[in-house]
């Protein structure tokens, strides 16, 4: 077995994009519902609620649909999701920032606008582990590796939108940027390939 | 799995807190603790995958939790020889004694992490009995430990800190795993866990050295008040590099910054004190107590995002209780947008050291300060900036010209402007319209007002790199200390 593929890239790009939103969400919501403890913890909630949520569903289809195709098409729609986020931050802000509190605003908006996409990338991780484990004596390497490669993609994505892009290109673009390099890996596996991994 | 999502997320965010009185809470270190934390918990994963295949056993995955919650809990005991060195090099300005003991006390709580983490591929292999269910198997750990974080982060953030405080926060994080994993190692592995438990009745020293009245962990950062020999009271948060309010015995008047809210209004040549305030970001509340004196009359919005500093105020900084003045524990946007008044004069003076919160720094929250004036009013920020850095204000003065006609400034520290917007004409023929009593501070200020700084970009809620110029000022400043 090869021991960096596809899905390895995969799941280091979507942890890129999952940190790096998370970062980005918080500056969203920042001007309309403030940063008070309240949208902070909902911040987290909601990313983590999504991810856990993913985290399951995605193992389920990937027993169901273990291919290469999959997963890439699974990553493009998650990519799709991401980019979505700034165009329809704008109309759902200017409706619910004067209509609700800081409490029920802030989680309405995070859990329309950023739990999908999170939830789309948290199920990669479980998808990909799925592809790579060949046996049950070598899964612990294969988890192991797929788990690193992830935070370490995290750890890129955080970085990366906090110390570079936000401040560089703001909010909106730094959602734009990290759908395009999602949807870069993942659109052309979606489109051609049909073997499985 | 949900014991040890629990600890490691909790121990992020304690670690945080830990660090917080004693480095502040600027970028750079937060960026710092996240990159250590992931940095083990990724070396964590790897490295347990190629253990979980050598030992594929349970008694091995419980051991390895055991150890890592047990040296996750001496965290807090041996964090304190190097988070005081840090006090000293802080004070010395000794850059690379301050980024040793940053680096050792990530250390410390990187090697916890870096076992905890080697748990989530090992637990995998455990659970994986055919291939065909890798999918399933792996999702449902991975979803586990995700909601233990979240458990873990909740716990932490909105009640252990506050309530128990950062040493006990770590105790309690250890336990959880530690008695999981001594329940499959056997009862005299309980020992572990038990011990843990008693640590919880060990004393809690100071947290740092000092003249200090009174110390308390907030929702939102450590806060505490410093005595000087004269009777001077200050207000700290965090690291404690800037002082958040002051009181001095027998005057309101402070001979910083604040004193300059008292004057400034009258620049717009109202030619009388505002009859309504907003203040926000009081803190200990040094502003409306000095209005209480001067301008009993004036209707004061106190507003801050942490309404513990309200109560430090009223029990240490003269903040009193008044018809004419009242408390919001908000965010001060939030606030804004919500509250129906119209005021004479708005003050800006909300910071999450050392950074002003991007959100209150944009043409969009200018716009909507302005939408909450009273024909002729104005607002004052407070611009705290590092030694000969002029960039911040120069952005803020930029982005306050896009919505006010007249923009001014009054260099009222060395550390500190007064920047100051109105659609009025600003000049310092108005401010000889000051009180008696308030005359000689009105004349410096008259003194010191000009017009704003000219060449900075405007701030968007889209585009505010405040973090980004703060930093980099701080970097540069510290870079030339080196020299």
């Amino acid at each position: 077995m090869r021991r960096w593929g596809y899905a390895e890239l995969v799941v280091f790009i979507a942890g890129i994009s999952t940190l790096g939103a998370e970062i980005a969400a918080a500056r969203l919501v920042a001007p309309a519902f403030g940063a008070s403890t309240v949208v902070w913890a909902n911040t987290i909630a909601v990313v983590l609620v999504a991810l856990a949520g993913g985290y399951w569903l995605g193992g389920r289809l990937a027993d169901r649909h273990p291919h290469r195709r999959a997963l890439a098409l699974a990553a493009l729609c998650g990519a799709v999701l991401v980019a979505l986020i700034p165009l329809a931050a704008i109309p759902l802000l200017g409706a619910t920032e004067d209509a609700l509190g800081e409490l029920p605003g802030s989680l309405l908006v995070l859990a329309v606008l950023v739990a999908p996409p999170v939830l789309v990338l948290g199920s990669l991780s479980p998808w990909a582990i799925r592809l790579r484990v060949r046996s049950v004596r070598g899964a612990g390497d294969v988890t192991g590796r797929l788990y690193a490669l992830s935070t370490a993609g995290g750890l890129v994505g955080n970085f990366a939108a906090a110390l570079a892009l936000i401040p560089l290109v703001g909010t909106r673009w730094t959602f734009l940027l990290f759908a395009a390099l999602l949807a870069a890996v993942s659109a052309p596996v979606a489109w051609t390939s049909s073997r499985p991994a | 799995m949900f014991a040890v999502g629990l600890s490691t997320l909790g121990a992020e965010i304690a670690a945080q807190r830990l660090m917080a009185p004693f480095f502040g809470s600027s970028t750079v270190i937060w960026a710092n603790t996240i990159a250590v934390v992931l940095l083990a918990l990724s070396i964590g994963y790897w490295l347990g995958g190629r253990l979980a295949d050598r030992r594929p056993e349970r008694s091995a995955l419980a051991a390895l939790v055991l150890l890592g919650s047990g040296l996750l809990a001496i965290v807090p005991f041996i964090a304190h020889p190097f988070l005081s060195l840090s006090v000293s090099a802080f004070d010395e300005l000794s850059v690379g004694a301050f980024l040793a003991s940053l680096f050792g006390t990530l250390v410390l709580v990187a090697v916890p992490l870096l076992l905890l983490g080697a748990v989530s591929p090992w637990a995998t292999r455990l659970k994986l009995a055919d291939v065909t269910q890798a999918g399933v198997t792996a999702g449902r750990l991975y979803a586990i430990s995700t909601v233990g974080s979240l458990v873990g982060v909740f716990f932490v953030a909105l009640w252990a800190i506050e309530a128990i405080g950062t040493q006990r926060t770590f105790l309690v994080l250890a336990a959880v795993p530690a008695l999981v994993a001594a329940a499959q190692l056997g009862p005299r592995w309980l020992v572990v866990p038990g011990a843990l438990v008693v640590a919880l009745a060990l004393p809690v020293g100071t947290t740092k050295p000092g003249n200090v009245l009174y110390e308390t962990e907030t929702a939102y950062q450590y806060a505490r008040v410093v005595q000087d020999p004269d009777g001077t009271r200050k207000l700290e948060l965090n690291e404690g590099q800037a002082i958040h309010s002051l009181w001095r015995p027998g005057t309101v008047l402070t001979g910083g910054y604040w004193d300059g809210f008292l004057v400034l209004p009258f620049a717009t040549g109202s030619g009388r004190p505002p009859a309504r305030i907003a203040a926000l970001g009081t803190a200990g509340g040094t502003v409306p107590r000095a209005y209480a004196h001067y301008f009993p009359s004036t209707r004061v919005d106190a507003v801050d995002i942490d309404g513990e500093l309200f109560k430090i105020g009223r029990r240490w900084f003269g903040l009193e209780a008044r018809p004419q003045l009242r408390e919001f524990a908000q965010d001060a946007r939030p606030f804004l947008r919500s509250t129906d008044e119209r005021y004479d004069a708005i003050f800006v003076d909300a910071y999450r050291q050392p950074y002003i919160p991007f959100y209150l720094t944009t043409r969009e929250f200018f716009s909507l300060a302005r939408s909450r004036l009273a024909p002729g009013g104005s607002v004052i920020i407070n611009v705290g900036h590092p030694r000969d850095s002029q960039t911040l204000e120069k952005a803020l003065s930029a982005t306050l010209g896009t919505v006010f006609k007249h923009v001014a400034r009054d260099p009222v520290q060395t550390l500190n402007t007064l920047v100051i917007a109105s659609d009025a004409p600003l000049s310092a023929a108005g401010l000889d319209e000051a009180p008696a009593a308030l005359r000689s501070l009105a004349g410096e200020s008259a003194g010191r007002l000009e017009p704003a700084l000219r060449g900075g970009t405007v701030f968007t809620d889209d585009r505010a790199p405040v973090e980004w110029l703060i930093d980099a000022s701080i970097v540069s400043y510290a870079a030339g200390e080196e020299k």
